[in-house]
């Protein structure tokens, strides 16, 4: 198998180079996964004790009355779902002036979800980001419970089971429904979140915490469940519409899985725009504008590559190849190949029938253009810029 | 190894929010034209590319310690990844795989994914030229019979011919360590 390898490594494939932004979406997305594995977020399960025993034969013997459906209707309050996680000191969160009991409940797909409440305060969880490594952490918290049975009053699996729902497979996120705070960069992997879940009496407890909401009261914050789906941005991405000029979020409503928006009821007027700012610092890093010291020198050249025009490129590089190519569908799109199998796809929102378009560049300075000739055809020229 | 993958995974293993940025840049066109054979949507292709990163970060330690390549072992990674989530969204596919691509998903499941990947290995391996060549840009780089016959400046139909003699032999070897040999 080595020597396979070995040929492999030195075999010449075909690139389809990604663009920045899907760069920036995989990477987005891959570090959202490293930080929960790193944070290894906790699924607490409340240590049995004699009296919870009792309580539990108890609510036992009501389900087999029942016929194996669970109690309808009681659902523990946010205090008691983060006293029965062992959490000591945020039951008083919950219990003091800032909670807000919202008992709002949606269903879809066959689960009902109930918003309980949620509070903001201290970091009263323990919980650290490796973010703060360095620098003095202390941001306050926001903390959120929802509810979730199963429609049809059939309990939700116990924990132990870990079949039914996981880490990977639901999600609570807070959203932000304001146009400059996109569902891509504003959820629960940048608000250094948290989650801890709990099965009690048939009816499972998600409590999610993230750095306060407070300061962003005045940008609609809301809370997203998914169910039965990828715990993703590109999840959350894919499934919540956010409108661009007025940044109201729509939950896809057809889909396969569960996915649910509820209103997080923060008060207005505690909106921060300063302290919001220096949690935009911590979470993407202090603003910084790209110039030529900054960026480094390969993406110096595709930027200015880029920015070029096709007549630009033509009056100062050298032509290497030009193709005149098919459009065919295949495989892995609907585009256009050249020889020596390279894909191009169609790119967005081009006039073809007025310009030609710079498709990509490449920091050795390869730049390709694409001119559409016919209804089918387009003419794919490579062009070598002078690079210093 | 060579020294400079050395250097990018001790980088990913010290600090990812580099390393990882810089293992994309290098390697993303490759690993992007590797996936993109399978998942045909730019966003399955971007969430497969993050899995890959994520399981280099996971295995850098690992990787770091084997006498391996890590563009060959991201490579046949990104293949993989890219085929595990080919079979959980099959379902919502309208267009089917190739049959030989289809195949491997069927085959490179876990718990035998490692077992899977050692036998096609030694198939390939076993492979004269040009036919290794065509096997390991079909098998490892997901390449058509049209982009392999252009690299190697044969006629596609060529390709195809070797390609299906080949292909005969892997599934016998498949169906005979797997027990699903037919009888006659």
């Amino acid at each position: 198998m080595k020597k396979i390898y070995e040929e492999l490594a030195s075999a010449r494939l075909t690139e389809y180079p990604l663009t920045e932004a899907q760069k920036q979406a995989v990477l987005h997305r891959a570090f959202g996964q490293i930080e929960r594995e790193k944070q290894c977020v906790p699924v607490r399960q409340k240590p049995r004790r004699l009296l919870w025993r009792m309580v539990a034969a108890a609510a036992l013997l009501c389900l087999l009355c029942a016929g194996g459906v669970a109690a309808a209707g009681y659902l523990l309050r946010p205090e008691q779902v983060a006293r029965q996680m062992d959490q000591n000191d945020l039951p008083a969160l919950f219990a003091g002036p800032d909670a807000v009991e919202v008992n709002e409940t949606q269903q879809a797909n066959g689960y009902t979800v109930t918003l309980l409440g949620l509070t903001s305060g201290a970091n009263v969880t323990g919980y650290w980001s490796s973010r703060w490594e360095g620098s003095a952490p202390e941001s306050d918290r926001s903390y959120a419970v929802v509810a979730v049975r199963h429609t049809d009053g059939t309990p939700m699996q116990a924990l132990s089971d870990d079949g039914e729902m996981t880490l990977t497979n639901s999600l609570v996120s807070p959203l932000l429904a304001s146009p400059d705070c996109p569902v891509m960069e504003y959820n629960v992997f940048t608000m250094n979140g948290a989650r801890s879940d709990l099965v009690s009496e048939g009816v499972r407890y998600i409590l999610v915490e993230t750095d306060s909401l407070e300061p962003f009261a005045d940008r609609n914050p809301q809370l997203a469940v998914i169910l039965e789906d990828e715990a993703s941005v590109a999840t959350l991405q894919k499934h919540y519409a956010q409108d661009p000029a007025t940044g109201a979020i729509t939950p896809d409503t057809a889909g396969t899985g569960s996915y649910l928006l509820f209103d997080l009821p923060v008060d207005p007027a505690k909106a921060d725009p300063g302290k919001a700012r220096e949690l935009q610092e911590q979470w993407f890093g202090a603003p910084t504008t790209v110039t030529e010291e900054t960026a480094s020198p390969a993406e110096a050249v595709i930027q200015a590559l880029a920015a070029m025009t096709p007549e630009e490129i033509r009056a100062r590089g050298t032509l290497q190849e030009s193709e005149t190519v098919t459009v065919t569908e295949e495989t892995y799109g609907t585009g256009w190949y050249f020889g020596d199998g390279s894909f191009l796809a169609y790119p967005e929102g081009w006039d073809a029938e007025k310009q030609s378009v710079v498709q990509f560049c490449t920091d050795q300075g390869q730049v390709v253009l694409l001119t559409r000739q016919t209804e089918d055809t387009l003419t794919a020229e490579t062009w070598q810029m002078p690079v210093a | 190894m060579q020294p400079s993958e050395e250097k990018l995974l001790q980088c990913v293993v010290e600090d990812p929010q580099t390393g990882l940025p810089e293992l994309l840049a290098r390697y993303g066109g490759l690993l992007n034209g590797v996936v993109r054979r399978i998942l045909p949507d730019a966003r399955d292709a971007e969430e497969c590319l993050s899995d890959v990163l994520v399981q280099c970060w996971r295995q850098a330690p690992a990787l770091q310690n084997r006498d391996g390549n890590l563009r060959a072992w991201l490579i046949v990674t990104a293949r993989n990844k890219a085929l595990d989530r080919y079979r959980r969204l099959r379902r919502e596919q309208a267009d089917p795989l190739p049959e030989d691509f289809a195949w491997m998903a069927e085959e490179m499941v876990e718990p035998r994914q490692s077992e899977a990947e050692a036998l096609m290995a030694e198939l390939v391996e076993a492979l004269q030229p040009p036919d290794r060549e065509i096997f390991i840009r079909r098998y490892y780089g997901l390449q058509t019979s049209r982009e392999i016959g252009q690299a190697l400046r044969m006629e596609e139909h060529a390709v195809n011919v070797r390609l299906s003699r080949g292909r005969k032999r892997l599934k016998q070897q498949f169906l005979r360590a797997f027990g699903k040999e037919e009888r006659p």
